[in-house]
């Protein structure tokens, strides 16, 4: 049988078609749908969205051939050409199998959703991470942090949680999809901390994924959707991240406008309990800083009117050639996060 | 440097995968486990010896192939790599 790529606009209408059968809606941010079909009919199909698996469905009459198994073949070979090498899904608990046999594994599973990574094991991952900056066994405070770009507010909630832990891991989010890129948001909280040895800056691997590509078609309600993402990444973080660096407490700004964020802070208090810190946001002349603040006034104004909100580390950054075609390109887009 | 896949997740055969890493680093997943784990595993070393791989992340998701056919897929996904990779 032969496998065909979705490109055409009927192509995309068929599949949504035979997916809207299994109670299953083809999802905007797809960049790539392999499907069969037999004398016209779609029977199998698959989809990613990056580096996630997204829209898998096989027809009732053909399950059991194994179809599944040479369309995802296909897939990850089209998807490491596009460079993702490390491949992700989230599913119903009840399709673990298929999934199992195709080489995925569990990393968290909630009652409606289990998340599995395919040729990557995030036990193995954060191991090595924490041989890697040599980090020991004693208990440690984590911040985990996208800063795009880096303020003076995340450097208010590090300085703040470093007061009541030997050590602190500031986990910076390495999926890029922001404004800054992911190596210079490194790089300038690095430089930030680089007279501080008990706070280690590491990068959050691919395990932290943003709202951006989580599947939105398992679930009905938006609010719900947000409170299972938030989920996902709560208890991932807890059941991996915390055991494994021996994390106790995990800091997060207090979150008075964001009610995105808010869904997120809430759903860490109800499972991370008492090891939540909630810390009240740096406010400057009454203004609290935000991330998106600064991109705001970047935007509006130029780089003067930020001084202010941000360390010297991130003005170095913003002032260098790098940092002037980030903001330029801010200039140029639409808000995003 | 560029991940390549070779084979395919069908019954008889296997899907290899190479990464790039640090370290050496060998993962394999297959259908004939108790019988054939170390089997396999012997054989997937033998040939990363004789390619002088020693820096790799490698899976191989076997769905039941043979000697020869898993030593096949895994000789073209180190040449692919190494073309790839130039």
């Amino acid at each position: 049988m032969k496998i065909r790529e979705a490109v055409l606009k009927e192509d995309i209408k068929a599949i949504s078609k035979f997916l809207s059968t299994y109670n299953l809606v083809y999802e905007d941010d797809i960049d790539m749908t392999l499907y069969m079909e037999e004398a016209g009919r779609i029977i199998a199909t698959v989809s990613s969205a990056e580096h996630i698996i997204k829209c898998v469905a096989v027809d009732e009459t053909y399950q059991g051939q194994h179809l599944l198994n040479t369309l995802m073949s296909k897939l990850i070979k089209q998807l490491n050409e596009k460079g993702h090498d490390h491949l992700f899904v989230y599913t119903q608990p009840e399709h673990i199998g298929i999934f199992r046999s195709l080489g995925f594994k569990e990393i968290v599973q909630t009652m409606n959703l289990t998340f599995m990574e395919l040729h990557g094991d995030i036990e193995q991952t954060l191991k090595r991470l924490k041989r890697k900056y040599d980090l020991d066994n004693r208990a440690k405070g984590a911040v985990v942090i996208n800063a795009n770009p880096f303020t003076k507010g995340h450097l208010h909630l590090i300085e703040e949680a470093s007061k009541l832990h030997e050590q602190i891991i500031v986990f910076v989010v390495s999926e890029d999809r922001s404004f800054f890129p992911f190596e210079d948001r490194f790089e300038i909280i690095k430089n930030s901390f680089r007279h501080r040895p008990d706070i280690h800056v590491l990068p959050s691997k691919d395990y932290l994924v943003s709202f951006a590509t989580f599947p939105k078609y398992f679930l009905k309600q938006e609010q719900s959707i947000k409170k299972e993402h938030a989920l996902i990444d709560v208890l991932t973080f807890k059941q991996h991240y915390m055991r494994i660096f021996n994390i106790n407490a995990r800091y997060v700004g207090e979150e008075p406008y964001s009610p995105m964020t808010d869904v997120y802070n809430q759903t860490m208090k109800e499972y991370l309990g008492s090891a939540l810190k909630i810390v009240e946001r740096k406010t400057i002349d009454t203004v609290p800083i935000s991330a998106s603040t600064v991109r705001k006034l970047l935007k509006k104004n130029g780089l003067d009117t930020v001084r202010k909100y941000v360390p010297e580390a991130t003005y170095d950054y913003l002032i260098s050639d790098k940092g002037q075609r980030v903001i330029r390109r801010l200039k140029r887009h639409e808000s995003r996060h | 440097m560029k991940t390549v896949s070779v084979g395919t997740l069908e019954s008889s055969d296997c899907l290899v995968t190479i990464k790039p890493h640090e370290s050496l680093e060998i993962e394999i997943d297959t259908v004939v486990h108790d019988a054939f784990y170390e089997h396999i595993s012997d054989l997937v070393r033998k040939t990363l010896k004789e390619h002088g791989i020693t820096k790799a992340y490698v899976i191989v998701q076997d769905k039941g192939a043979l000697d020869y056919a898993i030593k096949a897929r895994l000789t073209t996904a180190i040449k692919r790599m190494r073309d790839d990779n130039g």
